[in-house]
C-alpha cells in the first residue's frame, strides 16, 4: 500500500486552503479559548474572537457565541448500525459488508457526507434481509408470546420493537399502519414470514437508519433536544451504540431534560464496558491508527514487517490508551508520557524491551531512551511512515493537524507529490532538503518538516534507529507559530511533557472530541462549548472521563430560539 | 475460460406471460424487453475498461497508414484484434484540466462523470473532491431501460484495494456525491448477478409483491421524516427517496430466469481477495464475469475497474518490478519506464483476453464482441505529468454499433464528454450532451459509421 495516510486526506478544511496561510499566522481550527491573547480564532475567517468563560465564581453561561446551528440529521455510522442491530436483535453484521463511510478531520459521521447512494439502499435492503431472516428464526424468542393463540402477540411486538428501533415511541397512527402491515402479511404468508418482513421493513426505515429528532421548549426561550432525542444522543457519543432499557425508562419518564439528570446518566453509563470500547473508536480516529489493519511496507526494505506485527501493534495502543483513560485520572499526560506500556513477548522482542513474565499482553517498561507514550510507539510511527521510507512530511502534519489543530493547506497543484527516492549515503533530512530550497514548498514544509524531523529515530515501520542509510541520525527540530510550544528540540522525548502541559494542545483535545461528538466542525457559536471543555480538561488535569461527562452535557445544547 | 457450462432456460418474456395468466397481480411488471433480433438489430453493449495512472504516451499510440494499423510496443497483445480496434487520439478531459486540485483524484472522480469535482476539500496531496454527477456507464445503462435486471454492473479488480471509502477508489456515480462502490469479490458479483435467475413466474411474483410491501412502509416512514425536517435534510432524504425507487426498479428487474446465455463457472469459496499477486487471477475471474452477464443479458452495460486512481500495484506477476505502480510512473530512469511500460502492456493483454472470451460467444450478427464496444479509459493521460490530455482511448469491437476497427482517428483537443456523447447515441440514447454542458461540443464526427 502506498500512501497509507491517504484517508487522512480528509483532514484539511477548505476555508484554510490558501497556500498563502502558511507565510503568516497559523490558522486554528476553532475559534480561540479564553486565554487566547491574539483572538487566534479570528484568523482564517471563522472565529468569532475569544470568548470569554468566566473563571472560578462565575455563572457557566457567562460565555456566549450565540447558538449552535440546527442539528443536521445523521445517519447511524457502519459501526454504529452493525451495534445497533445486535443490541436490537442479537444478530451480528460484519462490519466487513457495509460499505465505509467518508471522513471528515479523520471521522465518521459527519452528517454532510451522509449521502444515500443507490449502493447503500441496496446494502441496506440486502442487510435487512439476511438479518430479518436470522432474527425471524425463532420466533417465540423473538416475541416473548404465540403469535397464533394470542390475539394482542403481534401487537405488543409491533409497538415494543418499533420503538426501540425508532428509539422513539410511534404515534398512534403510526402504529396503526405498522400494525396492519403486519396483519396483513401473516394473512397471506404466516406469523413467521410477517415478522420477518416487518424487521426487514424497519431496518431499511429512515427512522432506523437516522438520527430523527424532536426538539422541545426548554422553558428559556429555546429547544432542546426531547428527551427521546437525549437518550439516543447520549448512548451513540457514550456507547456507539442504541439506548439501553435504563435510557428509554428515563425518556418515557422526560427525565433527560436537565444537566444534573444528564449527569447522572453519563456516570452511570461510564462504568459500562461499551464505553470503553467507544473511546478507543475515538482514539483510533484521532490519533490515525485505524489504518494499521492492512498496513503493508515495501517487504525488500522491511522485510520483517507482518500483518501480524501490525495488528500487535495496534493491540499495543488500544491497551495502552484505555489504561490512559480508564485506570489513570491524568489521561492526557498518560498519554503522552507514560514509561511503561502493554506488550506481549513478540512485541518486547521488537522493540528490545524486557518480556513480560506471563503469557499475552503485561504492562511492561519501555526501552529507556528510546520511547515515551503512545507517541512514539511503532504502531503510531508505521501508520505515519512511507513503505519504504519514514515519514517527516506525514508524522509533521499529523503534529500540526491533530494534536494543535492547525490545518495546513493544499500544495499547488503543479507538484507533484511523492516522497523522495531513498538513496545510499544521504539521510532522510537531505533528501527532503528540496522544501527549503524550493520557495512554493518552503513556507508551509518550514512549518511540516522540522516538527517530523524529531520523530527520525523511527523508520517508516516503526522500529528505532540510530542510523538512517549508514549515517547518525539527526532527530532535532523545531516548533514555530505555536502558542506554547514554540523551540527547538534534540528529538521529539523533550517535546513530549511541553505537549501534556500545553494549553494549545488541551484545546485541540478538546476541538477533537467535539468534532467527534457532534459530527460537525466546530465554528464561530462553538467557541463556548469548546472552551468549556477545554477548561474542564485543564481543571481535571486532562481527565477524558470526566470530558465525557461534559460532553454529555452540552448534548442538550439548545437549538435555535422557540417559535 | 475455465469450466463453462451452456445454460438453456426458458426467456424471461415467457415466464412473465405466463405470471400474468395466474391470480397473482404482478404489483409492477419490469418493463419488457424490446423484441430486439427481429426489430431494432443486435443488443448493443458496452464494457469500460478503466486502468490506472495513465500511460506512456510514445510507447502506447499506434501509428496508422493506408494498410491501417501498426501497433506500438504497449499494444503488441491486441495484434489479434487489429481489425477491431480504433485507436482515438485528440481526447482531453477538459473538465478536469479547468479543475484544480490533486491531479489522480480529479481525474478519477472526472473522469465517468465528465464534471468537474464538487464537496472539494484541501488536504496535503492538494484538493479533493467527490463525482459531481451521474457517470457515463450508469447514463447508458439507465436510459436505454433494456429490461434487463441491472443498468449496468461495476465490476472491481482489487478497486478497493488502497483507500476504501475514499473517492479515490470510486468510478462509477449514480448522481452526484453518490459513489458506486465497484464490487471485488467475484463471489458475491456471481451470487448477484447468475444464482438468482431460478425462480418460477409464481414465485417470482410473489418476491415482488412482498419487496413493494416492504419499501412501501419504508417510503412511509422516509415521507413522514421528511416532513419533520430543514430544507437541507429534505434534499437529503429525497436523495435517499431516489435510491430506494432505483432499488425497486432493480429488485423488479432482477431474479428473472436468466435467457439462453454462456454462465460463467462459479467463482471458488476459497478465492483469495487481496494480495497483489493476486490481481491476474480476480481479473480472469471478473472478466469471466463480465462477459457472462453480457451474454445472459443481465445488462447491457458493465465498468471494470482495475485497480484504483493512483495505483500502488506492485505488479511482480508482469516481470521485473523495481517499485510499485504509482511510483514508477513518476519515474524517467530506464529501469522505471521499462517496468511501467510492461504494466501497461499487460493491462493490455487482460484487454485482449477479455476481447477473445466476447469474440467466443455467438451473439445476434456475430459475436459478442461484435455487439460490444470496450472503451479503455484511464484517470490521467500520463503518468508522470498528470496531463489530461491524449487520454488512452481505444475503442475495441463493435463492429455491429458501427465501427471501422483497423483506424487510427486523431482529433484537435476534444473534450472527453464529446466522446461519451458519441458512444451514447451509438448506444441507442438521444442525449445532446453528456455531463457538464459547457464542456460539450457535440458528438465526433466519423467515429461510428
Amino acid at each position: 500500500m502506498q500512501f497509507n495516510s491517504l484517508s487522512r486526506a480528509w483532514l484539511g478544511l477548505a476555508v484554510f486552503g490558501l497556500w498563502s496561510a502558511c507565510t503568516g499566522q497559523v490558522p486554528r481550527d476553532v475559534a480561540g479559548g479564553p486565554d487566547d491573547p491574539n483572538g487566534l480564532g479570528g484568523a482564517g475567517g471563522t472565529g468569532a474572537g475569544a470568548p470569554a468563560i468566566g473563571g472560578a465564581g462565575s455563572t457557566p453561561n457567562a460565555c456566549d457565541t450565540g447558538a449552535p446551528p440546527p442539528a443536521a440529521l445523521r445517519r447511524l455510522t457502519p459501526r454504529q448500525y452493525a451495534s445497533t442491530v445486535k443490541s436490537l436483535l442479537a444478530v451480528d453484521v460484519p462490519l466487513g459488508d457495509l460499505l465505509p463511510e467518508p471522513k471528515t478531520f479523520g471521522f465518521e459521521g459527519f452528517a454532510q457526507n451522509q449521502v444515500a447512494s443507490v449502493g447503500l439502499a441496496e446494502q441496506w435492503d440486502a442487510v435487512a434481509e439476511t438479518v430479518a431472516a436470522k432474527a425471524s428464526q425463532d420466533l417465540n424468542k423473538l416475541l416473548g408470546c404465540d403469535p397464533n393463540t394470542d390475539a394482542n402477540c403481534l401487537r405488543g411486538f409491533v409497538q415494543t420493537l418499533s420503538e426501540r428501533a425508532f428509539r422513539r415511541p410511534l404515534n398512534a397512527e403510526q402504529l396503526g399502519k405498522h400494525v396492519s402491515f403486519v396483519d396483513a402479511a401473516k394473512m397471506t404468508a404466516g406469523a413467521q414470514e410477517a415478522v420477518r418482513m416487518y424487521v426487514a421493513a424497519l431496518l431499511q426505515s429512515p427512522s432506523f437508519l437516522y438520527q430523527r429528532e424532536s426538539f422541545v421548549d426548554d422553558g428559556r426561550g429555546h429547544v432542546r433536544p426531547d428527551d427521546w432525542a437525549m437518550a439516543s444522543r447520549l448512548s451513540y457519543l457514550l456507547w456507539g451504540d442504541m439506548p439501553d432499557a435504563n435510557l428509554f425508562a428515563a425518556a418515557r419518564a422526560k427525565s433527560l431534560g436537565t444537566e444534573s439528570q444528564v449527569r447522572a446518566q453519563a456516570q452511570r453509563m461510564l462504568n459500562d464496558p461499551r464505553t470503553r470500547s467507544q473511546a478507543k473508536h475515538f482514539f483510533e480516529q484521532w490519533l490515525e491508527y485505524d489504518t494499521l489493519p492492512g498496513l503493508s511496507k515495501d517487504t525488500a526494505t522491511y522485510p520483517t514487517f507482518t500483518p501480524k506485527l501490525a495488528e500487535l501493534f495496534r493491540q499495543q495502543l488500544e491497551r495502552d490508551v484505555e489504561f490512559a483513560m480508564f485506570e489513570q485520572k491524568n489521561t492526557l499526560s498518560q498519554l503522552f508520557l507514560s514509561g511503561q506500556t502493554f506488550m506481549n513477548a513478540e512485541l518486547a522482542a521488537f522493540y528490545g524491551a524486557n518480556a513480560p513474565s506471563a503469557a499475552g499482553f503485561a504492562l511492561v517498561k519501555w526501552p529507556a531512551g528510546e520511547r515515551q507514550g503512545v507517541l512514539t510507539s511503532g504502531g503510531m510511527m508505521a501508520a505515519h511512515g512511507h513503505p519504504n521510507q519514514s515519514s517527516p512530511i506525514m508524522r509533521g502534519k499529523f503534529m500540526r493537524e491533530r494534536l494543535l489543530c492547525q490545518p495546513l493547506p493544499s500544495p499547488p497543484n503543479d507538484i507533484e507529490i511523492m516522497p523522495p527516492i531513498v538513496r545510499p549515503g544521504a539521510t532522510t533530512r537531505e533528501r527532503f532538503s528540496d522544501h527549503k530550497s524550493d520557495t512554493r514548498c518552503a513556507s508551509c514544509h518550514g512549518l511540516i518538516d522540522p516538527v517530523g524531523f524529531l520523530f527520525e529515530h523511527y523508520d517508516g515501520m516503526g522500529a528505532h534507529r540510530t542510523k538512517d542509510q549508514g549515517l547518525d541520525v539527526n532527530a532535532s527540530g523545531e516548533l514555530t507559530s505555536t502558542e506554547d510550544l514554540d523551540g527547538t528540540y534534540n528529538s521529539v522525548m523533550p517535546l513530549l511533557p511541553k505537549l501534556a502541559a500545553s494549553r494549545e494542545v488541551t484545546s485541540c483535545v478538546a476541538t477533537q472530541w467535539f468534532r467527534f461528538t457532534f459530527g460537525r466542525e466546530a465554528g464561530e457559536s462553538d467557541a463556548c462549548a469548546v472552551a468549556k471543555l477545554t477548561q474542564s480538561l485543564q481543571g481535571t488535569g486532562g481527565d477524558f472521563k470526566q470530558l465525557l461527562v461534559e460532553l454529555s452535557v452540552q448534548l442538550l445544547a439548545t437549538k435555535g430560539v422557540a417559535q | 475460460m475455465n469450466g463453462r457450462a451452456k445454460i438453456s432456460m426458458p426467456s424471461r418474456r415467457h415466464l412473465l406471460r405466463g405470471a400474468a395468466g395466474s391470480t397473482l397481480a404482478l404489483p409492477f411488471l419490469p418493463s419488457l424487453r424490446p423484441a430486439h433480433a427481429a426489430a431494432s438489430g443486435p443488443r448493443k453493449r458496452l464494457i469500460v475498461f478503466y486502468f490506472s495512472n495513465g500511460v506512456t504516451q510514445e510507447k502506447f499510440w499506434p501509428t496508422a497508414s493506408a494498410t491501417g494499423l501498426s501497433l506500438s510496443p504497449v499494444l503488441a497483445p491486441l495484434q489479434t484484434w487489429k481489425e477491431k480496434l480504433t485507436a482515438v487520439r485528440g481526447i482531453n478531459m477538459e473538465t478536469a484540466r479547468a479543475t484544480n486540485g490533486n491531479s489522480h483524484n480529479v481525474g478519477m472522480t472526472n473522469v465517468l462523470t465528465a464534471r468537474k469535482f464538487q464537496d472539494v476539500q484541501s488536504t496535503e496531496f492538494g484538493a479533493v473532491g467527490w463525482g459531481a454527477g451521474i457517470s457515463i456507464d450508469q447514463h447508458i445503462g439507465n436510459t436505454l431501460a433494456a429490461g434487463t435486471p441491472f443498468g449496468s454492473l461495476q465490476l472491481g479488480v482489487q478497486a478497493n484495494r488502497q483507500y476504501k471509502g475514499d473517492p479515490y477508489s470510486y468510478l462509477s456515480y449514480s448522481g452526484p456525491r453518490a459513489p458506486t462502490q465497484s464490487e471485488d469479490d467475484p463471489r458475491k458479483v456471481f451470487a448477484k448477478v447468475f444464482a438468482s435467475g431460478d425462480s418460477d413466474a409464481m414465485a417470482r411474483a410473489k418476491l415482488l409483491a412482498r419487496k413493494k410491501s416492504i419499501l412501501d412502509l419504508v417510503r412511509d416512514d422516509l415521507a413522514r421524516v421528511q416532513s419533520e425536517v430543514g430544507r437541507e435534510d429534505k434534499d437529503k432524504l429525497q436523495t435517499h427517496l431516489a435510491s430506494v425507487s432505483e432499488l425497486e426498479k432493480r429488485l423488479a428487474a432482477s431474479g428473472g430466469a436468466l435467457g439462453t446465455c454462456v454462465k460463467p463457472a462459479a467463482p471458488p469459496a476459497t478465492v483469495q481477495l487481496t494480495g497483489d499477486e493476486q490481481h491476474p487471477v480476480l481479473g480472469n475471474m471478473m472478466s469471466d464475469l463480465a462477459v457472462g452477464a453480457l451474454s445472459c443479458d443481465a445488462t447491457r452495460v458493465v465498468t471494470l475497474q482495475w485497480s484504483t486512481a493512483q495505483s500502488g500495484l506492485w505488479p511482480k506477476f508482469a516481470g521485473e518490478f523495481p517499485s510499485w505502480h504509482h511510483d514508477l510512473s513518476h519515474r524517467t530512469d530506464d529501469a522505471a519506464v521499462g517496468a511501467l511500460v510492461r504494466m501497461q502492456t499487460w493491462y493490455m493483454q487482460q484487454l485482449a483476453n477479455l476481447a477473445k472470451k466476447l469474440d467466443a460467444v455467438p451473439d445476434d450478427g456475430g459475436t459478442l464482441l461484435d455487439n460490444t464496444v470496450i472503451l479503455t479509459i484511464s484517470e490521467v493521460a500520463v503518468g508522470n505529468t498528470h496531463s489530461f490530455k491524449d487520454l488512452p482511448c481505444l475503442l475495441l469491437g463493435g463492429r455491429n454499433l458501427g465501427l471501422k476497427g483497423n483506424r487510427l482517428l486523431t482529433f484537435s483537443n476534444k473534450p472527453h464528454n464529446d466522446l461519451f456523447l458519441s458512444i451514447a447515441n451509438a448506444m441507442g440514447t438521444q442525449d445532446k450532451t453528456f455531463g457538464d454542458p459547457m464542456f460539450n461540443t457535440g458528438p465526433l464526427a466519423g467515429l461510428f459509421s
